[in-house]
């Protein structure tokens, strides 16, 4: 498959971005982190995240041979506007059903009576780090596929 | 809505050879756009803007409806 740059460099950020949060969430939950923070082991998890997600993207660029990509122009611009657009709605829809999982859960109550699943505050920052990757997922996706069938 | 089936067409990829044989790169080059746009243009996937339209005439020394059409 022949590649432009632009659109290696958006496959090197998606796997990039895909494999630090596998990363990420794995040893966060090893290490009961997720629902819990505990900030020694934490603390480990986001740095070895941060030197990962460095060295995968020189690996990668190394291995795709990915040269400096050349200025943007008006349809590189509109692409990215369009897969910023749906990555916007993606993020929103995250959002809004964290917020009304947080607001069933902890205002509301269930209908049926049963012990709310009540999300701490280490919860809700996973959450929404989880939204957030989500939404740069889509971004990419969007972008690729616009690149590769037209847009 | 109405849905219709007409496309922005072009001879982009004759009138380049018309023109020396110029590349797409070459192309993208004078109209400050990159290879991957030009292809896409001449492929019909993507439909310029007006002035990268006029931009691509010019280059050619020809009318705008001698390079591009709606059919």
């Amino acid at each position: 498959m022949d590649l432009s740059n632009r659109e290696k460099e958006i496959w090197i950020e998606l796997v990039v971005s895909m494999a630090v949060a596998i990363y990420y969430f794995t040893n966060a939950y090893n290490a009961g982190a997720l629902f819990n923070i505990v900030n020694a082991e934490l603390g480990k998890v986001v740095v070895n995240a941060i030197i990962l997600s460095i060295t995968s993207t020189i690996v990668l660029s190394i291995v795709f041979k990915q040269k400096s990509t050349e200025a943007k122009d008006e349809r590189d611009i509109a692409i990215e506007s369009k897969a910023n657009s749906y990555s916007y709605y993606g993020l929103c829809v995250f959002i809004t059903i964290i917020i009304g999982h947080i607001m069933i859960s902890e205002g509301i109550g269930y209908f049926d009576n049963e012990t709310p699943v009540s999300l701490n505050s280490s919860a809700i920052m996973h959450l929404l780090l989880v939204s957030m990757i989500v939404a740069g997922a889509i971004k990419s996706v969007t972008q690729i596929i616009h690149y590769r069938y037209g847009g | 809505m109405i849905v219709s089936d007409k496309k922005v067409r072009n001879n982009i990829r004759a009138l380049r050879f018309q023109n020396g044989e110029m590349t797409q790169a070459d192309l993208a080059m004078k109209i400050g756009a990159t290879r991957q746009t030009i292809n896409a243009i001449e492929a019909a996937k993507y439909a310029p803007s007006l002035e990268l339209a006029f931009k691509i005439a010019d280059v050619f020394g020809e009318p705008i409806e001698c390079v591009f059409d709606y059919k």
